[in-house]
């Protein structure tokens, strides 16, 4: 009962002299609490950034290739597809970001050889948006895009219309746009992926799948796996291109993210300890009346620990508190994503900050309990 | 008199004293360390990035409508070998050269290997030594890091090692000196039943040649489906002296955003001479690939986006994480040393009212308590500068190998913070213990 007295009392009567503390404790937990929220979820955020890279997976039929590249002159698409309604199976399957079915085929068009790649441009959009467009994206059933390159050297322009023709098989396009990337896109012309099928004479199925899939939660040769797995007669390639560098950088980002935190944690952690020194040094006096008064060494001790304990608690909790807001706002800023806070946040601030004010206090304090009553009463 | 007093509360608090200056020292140093990393960060990750390989593709100007497929390109026969490899030398004499990290000339046809299988065959360099002309070789910027490797100053390694490091090679490169080394892909590998050290013959029209297998290539990618040989083979198959058809070329460039705000999204063929040419001073990408066209006339130098554009959007975000964690880290520790300030000095309002008692001003008090904050700010500011120091560059070599560049306007700036943040801190309860009367200060001490 005596002790909750005393406690409260000099909680109170000490409001002052404790909020300096406590404001620093809270400081040291907003910057703990933000920066381990951050660092948990900083590498799952940049794997999702690296996926601007685009799909670090393709599948292919067993044993073939997007285009029978050795049969030239009359390039066909591969001899055997991926059933088009055996795809669903991907959309659960987790570590899959998402996928772009194409089916290959070279065309002429005014009797040129041109690469036409039929695809779904709604996943197309989502996922390449690196891709330059000058014109608008398709939505009825015969419109494509056109290459830049490809553009060019036929002559096309957005609005035409030209026709494709393979074997005896010909179709009517309407060209709603050309696209820049740099990359082989440019000499291709993209269609609806339902055209290529009817055009190849291979309805309900795709050549290729391009798969991106996320590096944070499973490495990406498990997600390959599990695409083999799901999908018979296939093989699920990774692009070493992409997933090698991804590690690289994912890595690299990892480990800084990590060492930025221990360093921002000991700052805090001395912070926290260098003000919670001083305001039980200043106390000397009064521990000095106490014992002159009476009070055991252990009373003493609980009394000044129990204290620490409840600024060391109250700043940390409102710490944890505001630093989760802080990196809540810092993800918003960088990442346009919700910060998922990790469960270890709450007990390793609590930790730092309750565990590192009991700390602090200890050391003034012994030093307090060892000098004599009257010596520390005169010092004063 | 102000000294003695001065000297005095230093040495007669010395624990107090120190306390306070180690939390400036900690707080300088995070800021050291943390300002350190973040202005650094985005050069250190564009490195790493460039392990996403090439991002500007070099092609012959008007080469026409080129099928290009499975990794292979199929030029209309104006074009074949329209580039000199020779010419190649030159990007490295461009303005931003130290950017270029690396390129490779690549070119390919189809050829017919085994029993007849048509197969896509590839000339490139692997890792070649080419020798820079004198004005090259002077380094600036980036070029610094391969001199202190210890590198000849004037020789430069490039090709497909360098373009793509990514390529997971079983057996052993191939050199490309040696007439007789191929590099296959796994899967041509697979079909034509090859092994490490076989050799085989290709045909093209009339010509033919017999290799031997270095090395199996697996990328994942097309390269599997293709046969690689040293350029010179390439060449002579097709009848051709010289020539490449494309060129990939790995350059270092800033994101569009770092360019002066009049300059964004602005023509360069519209811009003033003076606007012109700071463009064409800055690594972004549109001045990079000019500079390039400029060094190989009548080729097109074009980003390849998948790669630019990632990077660009990659490097923006990690470098305003970091300023946004660094601004955060410095205000937090700022408030939290200007609380411990505040502490020390809220727990000798009894010697201001003492001070004030036997007679002092309120401007000498002020004067006494605040060169005492400067004091300390100073030693803990350089204190911090130190430690800070040694975090960034131990930080730079666990995450990137190599160290931080540490600019010289660190240290005035974290000596200015470290003070302004000390004075600040004592700044206010010294004013607030002067507008007291110093008798209720001397009675409120006790």
């Amino acid at each position: 009962m005596m002790f909750w007295r005393v406690l409260r009392g000099s909680l109170w009567h000490q409001r002052r002299r404790l909020g300096v503390a406590a404001i620093a404790v809270l400081l040291g937990a907003t910057l703990t609490s933000a920066l381990v929220n951050l660092s948990f979820d900083v590498s799952g955020q940049a794997s999702r950034q690296l996926r601007a890279y685009g799909a670090n997976i393709l599948v292919f039929p067993r044993g073939e290739s997007a285009i029978d590249v050795t049969s030239i002159g009359g390039m066909v698409p591969a001899r055997r597809g991926i059933p088009e309604r055996d795809l669903a199976v991907l959309d659960g399957l987790a570590g899959v970001m998402g996928y772009t079915p194409y089916l290959f085929l070279v065309v002429r068009i005014q009797g040129q050889p041109v690469v036409t790649a039929g695809t779904r441009f709604e996943r197309v959009r989502e996922v390449n948006s690196w891709w330059r467009l000058n014109g608008y994206w398709p939505e009825r059933p015969e419109e494509g895009l056109v290459g830049a390159a490809a553009a060019a050297a036929l002559r096309l322009t957005p609005g035409e219309r030209v026709t494709l023709q393979f074997g005896d098989a010909a179709h009517e396009l309407t060209v709603t746009g050309t696209v820049e990337t740099g990359g082989p896109e440019d000499s291709q012309i993209f269609v609806p992926l339902p055209m290529a099928q009817r055009l190849a004479g291979r309805p309900g199925e795709v050549g290729m799948l391009q798969v991106s899939a996320l590096a944070s939660q499973a490495p990406v040769q498990d997600v390959a796996a599990a695409i083999e797995a799901r999908l018979p007669g296939v093989d699920a390639r990774l692009l070493k291109q992409l997933t090698q560098a991804e590690e690289d950088i994912l890595s690299r980002v990892r480990r800084l993210m990590a060492l930025v935190a221990a360093l921002v944690l000991t700052v805090a952690a001395i912070t926290v300890g260098s003000t919670q020194v001083t305001a039980v040094l200043e106390r000397r006096a009064e521990i000095g009346l106490m014992k002159a008064l009476g009070a055991s060494d252990r009373q003493v001790a609980a009394q000044f620990l129990a204290e620490a304990l409840s600024v060391g608690v109250a700043g940390g909790a409102i710490g944890y508190a505001v630093g989760l807001g802080m990196a809540a706002f810092i993800g918003w800023q960088v990442f346009q994503a919700d910060l998922s806070p990790t469960r270890a946040g709450l007990p390793i601030t609590l930790a730092v900050a309750a565990g590192v004010t009991l700390l602090a206090s200890l050391w003034p304090m012994r030093q307090a309990l060892a000098v004599d009553p009257a010596v520390t009463l005169r010092e004063e | 008199m102000w000294m003695r007093i001065l000297w005095g509360t230093l040495r007669r608090r010395p624990c107090r004293v120190g306390v306070t200056a180690l939390a400036v020292a900690v707080g300088a140093a995070l800021a050291t360390a943390l300002l350190a990393i973040s202005l650094d960060i985005t050069t250190k990750m564009a490195r790493e990035l460039r392990s996403y390989g090439a991002n500007i593709l070099v092609t012959p100007r008007d080469a026409g409508l080129r099928v290009e497929i499975g990794g292979m390109t199929i030029n209309p026969p104006a074009a074949q070998g329209a580039i000199d490899e020779n010419e190649l030398t030159k990007l490295k004499t461009i303005f931003w050269r130290h950017n270029i990290v690396g390129f490779a000339p690549f070119l390919s046809m189809v050829i017919q290997a085994g029993d007849n299988k048509r197969v896509v065959l590839t000339g490139t360099w692997f890792d070649r030594r080419i020798t820079l002309p004198k004005r090259a070789a002077a380094s600036i910027g980036f070029g610094r890091e391969e001199k202190a490797k210890g590198a000849e100053p004037n020789v430069f390694r490039t090709g497909v090692k360098t373009v793509s490091p990514w390529w997971q090679v079983k057996g052993r490169w191939a050199q490309d000196d040696d007439p007789r080394a191929a590099m296959v892909g796994i899967r041509v590998a697979r079909q034509l039943a090859l092994r490490v050290d076989q050799a085989f013959t290709v045909r093209h029209d009339d010509r033919e040649r017999t290799l031997r297998v270095a090395g199996l290539v697996s990328t994942g990618g097309d390269e599997e489906e293709q046969i690689f040989v040293p350029l010179p083979v390439a060449q002579e198959l097709l009848g051709l002296r010289k020539g490449a058809d494309k060129v990939l070329v790995s350059a270092l460039v800033e994101p569009e955003e770092n360019l002066r705000k009049d300059l964004r999204g602005v023509d360069p063929s519209k811009m003033t001479p003076e606007q012109y040419e700071t463009w064409y001073c800055s690594p972004i990408m549109g001045a990079v690939t000019k500079q390039i066209e400029e060094a190989l006339p009548g080729t097109k130098a074009r980003p390849i986006r998948r790669i630019a554009e990632a990077e660009g959007a990659f490097l923006g975000k990690v470098g305003l994480l970091m300023t946004l964690l660094t601004l955060t880290a410095l205000a937090a520790a700022g408030l939290a040393v200007m609380t411990s300030m505040t502490a020390t000095v809220q727990e000798r309002r009894a010697e201001i009212g003492l001070m004030k008692a036997i007679g002092a001003g309120d401007a000498q008090v002020a004067f006494i308590f605040l060169s005492q904050a400067g004091l300390i700010g100073l030693a803990g500011g350089l204190l911090g500068y130190v430690a800070g120091l040694g975090l960034a560059i131990f930080i730079g070599q666990q995450v990137f190998d190599a160290a931080i560049a540490l600019p010289p306007l660190l240290l005035p700036v974290v000596l200015v913070l470290a003070q302004g943040v000390a004075l600040a801190g004592s700044a206010l309860p010294v004013r607030r213990a002067m507008h007291f009367d110093p008798a209720s200060l001397l009675g409120a001490a006790k």
